[in-house]
């Protein structure tokens, strides 16, 4: 799968904002309305554990990144035992409203229009774990947007993944030498 | 003194002799000069006050709290991301403490293109001399060179290519491989171990976590710097701050000393404000070796070690051709690396122990602008505006086939880089499908660490934004001291290079020539 040789092509838009994730913005922005993103965004926090993410936001990106890195294989650790999607809503900012609106822009496009362009029925998630990695491989040969979409998403699981300790020996990285938390912000009112 | 954002609980107001925006390569230097002249002197930097005891050497919490835009500042097409820093020492404290000089061949570019007479290496001599005495400059003790970087010196002395060691900046290095997440040990020599506390010594108040949002001219040729006191971490605004001075020294960064010129309405009478803009992007590469061959790229010296064989550089056109160098260190973001997901994927990082990173540099030609946005809060906003061009591409191709070819040399059994479509080069037989490497926005994620120029030296308006002692043309007393000076992209890595720069102009400045 991995040895693809033909290219997609490119668009040339300019992108709303280029993190990552506000790629998804743009790709869902057909097919999503405003009030649509408004509505997933009124639900965030439905889990208690959750800062940003609704629940509905976290079980999709939980679908996304078991399907990016499963459990078995290589190593056995998965997505799945990290509970991804939680450690990636800790890592997120809620003020930076162009950045979320991509994530759930990209979120909601792979859910509900990604699989209808693949000639796939149902939703994302509710598809078996193949058809899941080709879609989203899919995505990635298809160019412009598609790939945005694949990249930022990839991107963001790979990287919340492999920079969590319990990945690490699965990876033959034995981590950082000092064992501090993360750094503290002196908390004032702005 | 060192007075931190969080200490400060009203709006502030000041009256100082000089104020220097930044406290990075260039904003040290400054610093050091004027209070060592005994100038009441007051630094301004946005980011926060980080130590070695808050380094966590973790790429997903040092990113946010060091690097401008927590590491997600790039280009307006998204392709290219442009790494500042922006914290207590600004970059000095992100980077791999490399120490290159301005190569001879571009102080005679700049020399011969755009006249600068007095930027000559017997006039940087002295500059050299005090910064590298101050950085503790020395060429790499070998027992800190690793594997990963080993490489590439041991291929290129096998195919008689040229390769060196690099100068570096630190002391006292144990070799624990984090530089882009801050010094945990304080063996980089940054401006925060330097410059900057050096001129707290010598009384100069140094402010983090305020951010300088414009100037306003005063009457009888002052200024009033307008800053605001933000909170760290969400840079939300706090207080207000005025301070008035006679003197203004910009070291906010290729990106941000133009904006806030701009803001305070400078760029009347000069064109070149904003342009000429050098990103020397470069491509991270990875290359799994044999298993027996570790390379645990993420311990020792990360960046150590440069293939320089390819070089092109001269008086026509400064720096050329392209380069390898070592680079290590980030598990995060070198999951980015090759396109694929799944267990393809995983297989692919279980070979991290094997795998050698290092990065191709392609030196560009100053070809960006700075567009400005206008944000809701009135403020403008800088945006990068850059395009690839074709002649580049074209080196960037040959400079990648000449990495791969390179790496296969080297053992490599697969080549990869950080293009989420780009599949893997398995063989040199497959070195033709670089011809279609998809340089295109969303394609590929091409990093620059090194963003020149926005403020060139120019012997006049029409073609600089300041002159050879680094003062703006069209005003008495603000001068500028960061990379936005450069006319061209001085080096392979620009922290020495603007200190330099900056050490003759503060100098100078400080003894009244």
């Amino acid at each position: 799968m991995g040895n693809k040789t033909n290219l997609p092509s490119a668009t040339r838009r300019l992108f709303l904002r280029r993190s990552l994730l506000a790629l998804g913005a743009i790709a869902a922005a057909p097919a999503m309305t405003t009030q649509a993103i408004a509505k997933t965004a009124d639900s965030a926090s439905a889990l208690s554990s959750l800062s940003v993410l609704s629940q509905e936001e976290y079980r999709i990106l939980t679908v996304v990144g078991d399907t990016v890195v499963p459990r078995g294989g290589a190593f056995n650790l998965g997505a799945l035992d990290i509970d991804l999607a939680t450690r990636i809503d800790s890592y997120l900012d809620p003020d930076d409203a162009p950045m979320l609106q991509g994530l759930r822009g990209a979120l909601m496009f792979l859910e509900h229009k990604a699989p209808a362009l693949a000639k796939m029925e149902g939703t994302f998630s509710a598809l078996p774990a193949p058809q899941r990695e080709g879609l989203l491989l899919a995505l990635r040969d298809t160019g412009g947007d598609a790939t945005a979409v694949y990249a930022a998403l990839r991107g963001l699981c790979t990287f919340y993944f492999y920079t969590h300790e319990h990945a690490w020996p699965g990876v033959g990285y034995d981590g950082p030498l000092v064992k501090r938390g993360r750094p503290v912000y002196p908390q004032v009112e702005a | 003194m060192i007075i931190q954002g969080h200490e400060i609980f009203a709006p502030l107001k000041l009256k100082t002799h000089s104020v220097v925006v930044g406290s990075g390569a260039g904003g040290g230097v400054a610093a050091y000069h004027m209070a060592a002249a005994g100038l009441e002197t007051v630094v301004l930097e946005e980011g926060g006050y980080f130590q070695a005891k808050d380094f966590n050497q973790r790429e997903e919490d040092m990113m946010p709290a060091l690097y401008r835009s927590k590491g997600q500042q790039t280009t307006t097409d998204g392709m290219i991301y442009v790494w500042q820093g922006s914290t207590f020492g600004g970059s000095t404290v992100i980077n791999t403490a490399d120490a290159t000089p301005i190569e001879a061949e571009v102080l005679h570019h700049w020399q011969q293109k755009f006249g600068l007479s007095e930027l000559t290496e017997d006039n940087l001599a002295a500059s050299y001399k005090r910064v590298y005495k101050m950085l503790n400059v020395h060429r790499l003790e070998d027992q800190i060179l690793n594997a990963n970087n080993k490489l590439l010196l041991e291929t290129a002395n096998r195919l008689g290519y040229k390769a060196g060691v690099f100068e570096s900046n630190r002391k006292n290095c144990v070799g624990s491989g984090y530089c882009f997440q801050g010094c945990a040990y304080d063996a980089k020599q940054g401006t925060n171990l330097t410059y900057l506390p050096k001129a707290s010594e010598l009384g100069a108040r140094i402010y983090t976590d305020v951010r300088v949002d414009r100037i306003e001219r005063l009457f009888g040729g002052k200024y009033r710097v307008h800053a605001t006191v933000v909170a760290r971490g969400s840079r939300k605004a706090r207080h207000p701050v005025e301070i008035d001075c006679e003197r203004i020294i910009m070291a906010a960064g290729t990106v941000h000393t133009p904006a806030i010129l701009k803001r305070s309405g400078f760029d009347k009478g000069l064109p070149q404000l904003g342009k000429n803009i050098s990103l020397q992007p470069q491509i991270g590469l990875s290359a799994v070796m044999p298993d027996s061959q570790k390379m645990t790229s993420w311990r020792g010296a990360p960046q150590s070690i440069y293939m320089s064989e390819f070089d092109d550089n001269h008086a026509e056109h400064g720096l050329g051709g392209f380069r390898m160098e070592g680079v290590g260190g980030m598990v995060g973001i070198f999951s980015h690396f090759g396109n694929t997901i799944g267990h393809d994927h995983k297989r692919l990082m279980a070979e991290y122990p094997n795998t050698h990173f290092s990065a191709l540099l392609v030196p560009d030609q100053p070809s960006g602008t700075l567009d400005w946005e206008w944000g809701p809060d009135g403020k403008v906003k800088p945006k990068i505006q850059y395009k690839l061009t074709e002649e580049w591409k074209q080196r960037f191709k040959r400079g990648y086939k000449t990495a791969a070819e390179f790496l296969f040399e080297a053992g490599a059994r697969e080549i990869n880089c950080n293009s989420p479509v780009f599949g893997p080069i398995t063989s040199p037989d497959q070195l033709s499908r670089i011809d279609e490497f998809p340089l295109e926005p969303g394609m590929v994620a091409l990093t620059s660490a090194h963003v020149q120029g926005s403020c060139r030296i120019g012997l006049n308006a029409d073609v600089g934004v300041v002159d050879q002692n680094l003062q703006l043309h069209n005003l008495d007393n603000i001068f500028v001291v960061d990379g936005s000076v450069m006319p061209t992209t001085a080096s392979t890595h620009t922290m020495v290079p603007i200190m330099v720069m900056a050490d003759r102009a503060m100098h100078k400045l400080a003894q009244g020539a």
